[in-house]
């Protein structure tokens, strides 16, 4: 684990796009599963922090601009993301890492050509590390769980934590792209810095 | 989206409904009053007020009773939530959780249930933030409970204005409470905001205090215009 601030070098070297997959854009549910996301990038010392709704990332030439892209989770009744993967092709050309929470690591694993499953977890539950990761570091540990859908880990990507089918976290071989089930805003903010470092 | 507003009348609840009021239709409040003064689920100091208060801000109130014993408590809240979505055929819920991951998992599990959505606008928000905003936007917030050192009785019936802020942030630095009493150190009254449209008056009130704990209990208050 890190400490809450990434240095000043990497913070001024680092430009973030935040992805909102909430229902439609500046919605209610944006303050609960953007916001958050947004105000611990920003309170790591990273600046240059811009957020753009799902439905806006047709525009895939300006993405190059960003080192690092986070896409969001949204609410558990939310699934109108799921039958617009379209606006997900971006995941496989940007050059760039890549976090996705919760419904952002689902658009991964479906991009990737993954079909996410049926998995309803609410509430605080443990983490169960499987593979070794300087994000997720080693340890299990407990998460706040949000979802009614899980995503599968796609072909040559990498299980980082889960149990038996379900898998929890994933990266690309590359370590360029994480996903993540769990919502790290609550009580694991370290996770977001440890993407940043 | 038609949506009902868990609403205990603090400044958590009239915040996420005021964020409500701007991005979907709220059409009720739904209030739990708690017999249990320790309840983890439910605010109780003043839950009275919440009556005067849908009628200050104008919107219907579905009020419901309950003894508080840990997790019955939550029938009683599907059960109000139930009404909710009979009488004003509500989409969704709104709730004014900040931190809580007790209080938000048992109300998202009780939506889901419901086939009903679930916002959280406060959710994580900064506390000294959210005291600042409340204030800049002109909600009229009064502290109605005290519950932990180093509050005194002078504390109840408070104004929260920029000296109350400023102090509460002191005492955050310096015994690490939570400025926005989301530790349960203090508990909010609001009389007036952005989604009232008439304030309520307090004509009559008195401080129960004792060891550091203590509410300021509204005995007589009025709607009135602004």
């Amino acid at each position: 684990m890190t400490d809450s601030r990434i240095s000043e070098a990497t913070s001024s070297a680092v430009k973030v796009m935040v992805v909102d997959t909430c229902y439609k854009k500046d919605s209610l549910s944006s303050d609960e599963f953007v916001r958050p996301i947004v105000q611990i990038i920003r309170n790591s010392g990273i600046k240059d922090v811009d957020v753009k709704h799902f439905t806006e990332m047709t525009d895939t030439a300006g993405l190059d601009a960003y080192s690092h892209i986070v896409i969001c989770g949204n609410a558990l009744m939310d699934d109108e993301y799921l039958n617009k993967i379209e606006f997900f092709r971006w995941i496989k050309s940007f050059n760039g890492r890549i976090l996705g929470i919760c419904a952002g690591m689902q658009m991964i694993a479906a991009v990737f050509g993954s079909v996410p499953l049926e998995h309803l977890r609410i509430g605080m539950n443990s983490v169960e590390i499987v593979g070794e990761d300087s994000v997720l570091c080693n340890k299990s540990f407990e998460c706040y769980e949000l979802h009614s859908k899980a995503a599968v880990t796609p072909e040559d990507f990498i299980r980082l934590a889960g149990m038996k089918d379900y898998t929890q976290a994933f990266k690309s071989r590359d370590c360029m792209i994480y996903g993540i089930i769990f919502h790290p805003e609550v009580r694991n903010q370290w996770i977001i810095h440890n993407f940043f470092s | 989206m038609k949506l009902g507003v868990l609403f205990s009348g603090g400044k958590d609840s009239c915040y996420a409904l005021w964020k409500a009021s701007q991005k979907e239709k709220v059409v009720c409040l739904i209030t739990i009053v708690s017999e249990n003064k320790e309840s983890y689920m439910f605010h109780t100091p003043n839950i009275h007020m919440t009556e005067l208060q849908a009628q200050a801000i104008g919107l219907p109130i579905i009020s419901m009773k309950t003894q508080g014993e840990k997790e019955k408590e939550l029938d009683d809240l599907k059960n109000a939530i139930g009404v909710a979505k009979e009488l004003y055929h509500i989409e969704g819920v709104v709730t004014g959780a900040v931190e809580s991951v007790y209080q938000a998992t048992r109300i998202q599990r009780i939506c889901f249930d419901l086939g009903l959505w679930c916002f959280n606008p406060v959710w994580q928000k900064d506390q000294v933030e959210l005291l600042y905003e409340l204030h800049e936007s002109g909600f009229h917030m009064i502290i109605g409970g005290v519950f932990a050192y180093p509050f005194t009785e002078e504390w109840l019936g408070r104004i929260i204005d920029d000296k109350t802020i400023t102090e509460l942030k002191e005492l955050q630095k310096k015994i690490r409470i939570n400025p926005a009493g989301e530790g349960g150190e203090i508990e909010t009254l609001v009389l007036d905001g952005p989604v009232f449209r008439k304030k309520i008056v307090v004509k009559k009130a008195e401080k129960n205090f004792d060891n550091y704990a203590g509410v300021y209990e509204v005995k007589e208050a009025e709607v009135t215009g602004k």
